[in-house]
């Protein structure tokens, strides 16, 4: 059964911050009964015989889809920066990083 | 009938004998969102400017013969998870709702290289997640056969509009029946291609190996005719398979003689609402009557689909959805303290519930000491159900079923629990976990006056029978032909 500091600790690795209200929600078990509601549904999983049976990683046939290794047109970066947030002298503008 | 009424070939049709024309078409459809749009709110964004000039532009083209597309001139909407350059691009979440996109996908090109006209960007669950739509961070999608009841989703927009008049057809995605669930719910046609058929470069990626764009159309006729735009190899998205191109419109075949069938009894359980598992009964008399060989099977396999779906579809979500961070694009929170925080802050408040809930326990499957209990070992089991289904393919030509357990439910019966809205579509999942195509057709109304959904899936790169299967079943039925009255 998952628990309470597992899904805290996943959120956390997830990088998403549970807000206030969701905490409030979390304490009377919403988003904590559906999160192991589903994790029950996913630990069936563990009653099928799977010795030996490689897993499918992928769907499609083709192996090492190559091209030619030339450089091709990109996309106009005003365009780009014109979806940021907050952009400066052509560059994205993030918090301090390193002290 | 209303030129919105129409489908694309009867609308080519008349293309072609000059009785009308891409604006004229445009205009009608147009106004017809006008009227209904306050009522449905099938679309998060509408070009109405931008579709007028196109539409002029188009009717010029075609006028100098440099046009010959079937889909020329006609107007249709995408899903809001497609890529449009210069227009939103939202996938229904406030994570995107400023986003616009700098180019379009492929299937858009693609598109408006056969002359096609965009109406606008049609609303979804947030992020591809959801079956019903009420998860999109704007609005919800009403049914237009009951403006009480949810469209389906999480193309719920596009099936709603095709249904409604509001789209000749629409674009939708499919990760775990999100383009066929809500056709069905509508009472409209929608076909997820075989994984690898169609490119995925612009489609805003929810779960990478189960996804897949697709048409909602009236009737088999149009789903061939935008079926044959779509697919193809693209060098912009490598899982795409480099297939032979078929014309699928001359799969439009009204003929299953010797046909072989298999319908698994897992598919008609008991779970099935009653009315429902009636209408399929009685579509599967049809096509016996027409010569096709029904037989039961049995699919065991089908018992472990919902856990390995949730499993490996969660786990790809979290790794997608990794991207939103609030840095390049998208939405990012006012008040944060340092880089952590700015994530943290930025995904609470720019995802919905649904998406963080799916995220975290995506994270989960794939965290150090989870991995080989769920993601191998469910990598392991979609092995197990595509073996299975790809054997049964070694004796039927299709495997055939309902679209869905039941009909379109009200508003707010499911929300609350999501383990009962992922039940919806346990039937669908299968052909995203084996990568194999499925098309569903309308097959009946139950008392309440809601359509019936009826599913027919082939082996990979099959899509021809389920035209021929699909037509052929229409044909002889007057289901396609019923239109919600709004």
């Amino acid at each position: 059964m998952i628990g309470r500091e597992t899904i805290d600790y996943m959120a956390d690795l997830a990088k998403i911050g549970l807000s206030e209200k969701e905490k409030l929600i979390y304490a009377i078990n919403e988003l904590f009964i559906s999160i192991q509601k589903t994790v029950a549904c996913m630990d069936k999983l563990k009653y099928i015989n799977t010795l030996n049976i490689k897993p499918l990683e992928h769907i499609v046939t083709a192996i090492n889809v190559f091209r030619e290794d030339k450089v091709l047109k990109s996309l106009d970066r005003d365009i780009i920066l014109s979806n940021a947030p907050e952009h400066e002298h052509g560059c994205y503008s993030v918090p301090k990083i390193v002290d | 009938m209303k030129l919105h009424e129409l489908t694309i070939s009867q609308l080519n049709n008349l293309l072609r004998k000059k009785e009308t024309n891409a604006v004229e078409i445009t205009k009608d459809v147009l106004d017809r969102i006008a009227k209904t749009e306050s009522v449905l709110d099938c679309y998060i964004s509408i070009v109405e400017e931008k579709a007028i000039e196109r539409a002029k532009n188009i009717q010029n083209k075609m006028e100098r013969g440099q046009l010959q597309s079937h889909l020329a001139g006609i107007p249709m909407a995408v899903k809001d998870n497609i890529c449009t350059e210069g227009i939103l691009t939202t996938c229904a979440s406030k994570m995107l709702s400023n986003y616009v996109a700098p180019y379009n996908a492929t299937v858009i090109q693609n598109l408006y290289d056969n002359g096609a006209i965009l109406l606008g960007k049609l609303n979804m669950d947030e992020f591809a997640m959801g079956s019903s739509t009420e998860n999109s961070y704007f609005k919800k999608t009403r049914n237009p056969w009951d403006i009480n009841r949810v469209p389906g989703g999480s193309s719920g927009g596009s099936a709603a509009a095709v249904a409604a008049g509001t789209a000749i057809y629409a674009l939708g995605s499919d990760t775990g029946g999100s383009l066929r669930q809500p056709a069905s719910f509508c009472g409209v046609v929608g076909l997820k291609p075989t994984y690898g058929s169609v490119s995925r470069f612009g489609l805003i990626g929810c779960a990478s190996s189960f996804d897949q764009i697709g048409p909602i159309t009236r009737d088999v006729t149009d789903c061939a005719l935008v079926l044959n735009a779509l697919v193809g190899k693209d060098n912009k998205d490598s899982t795409t398979a480099n297939i032979k191109h078929i014309d699928y419109a001359e799969f439009l075949v009204n003929n299953v003689k010797g046909l072989k069938i298999g319908i698994p009894t897992q598919f008609m359980g008991d779970t099935l609402n009653e009315e429902v598992q009636k209408a399929v009964l009685e579509a599967i008399e049809v096509l016996k009557r027409l010569g096709a060989e029904c037989e039961e099977i049995s699919l065991p396999s089908m018992e472990y689909v919902l856990p390995t779906y949730c499993t490996l579809a969660f786990a790809e979500a979290s790794s997608n959805l990794g991207r939103y961070d609030g840095i390049k694009y998208g939405y990012r929170a006012k008040d944060y303290k340092d880089l952590e925080d700015l994530y943290k802050r930025t995904r609470d408040e720019g995802f919905g519930s649904e998406v963080k809930r799916r995220i975290i326990l995506g994270t989960y499957a794939l965290s150090a000491g989870q991995y080989e209990k769920y993601y191998k070992k469910a990598l392991q089991v979609r092995r197990i159900i595509y073996d299975e289904f790809n054997e049964a393919f070694q004796e039927y030509d299709m495997i055939l079923g309902p679209t869905s357990p039941d009909t379109a439910f009200k508003f707010g019966t499911k929300i609350d629990d999501p383990m009962e809205m992922y039940k919806n579509d346990i039937l669908t999942m299968p052909a995203n976990i084996t990568g194999l195509p499925a098309i569903t057709v309308p097959c009946g109304r139950d008392s309440n006056n809601l359509p019936i959904g009826l599913q027919m899936i082939s082996k990979q790169f099959g899509e021809s029978v389920l035209i021929r299967a699909a037509y052929t079943f229409e044909q002889n039925t007057e289901f396609h032909k019923n239109r919600p009255i709004i």
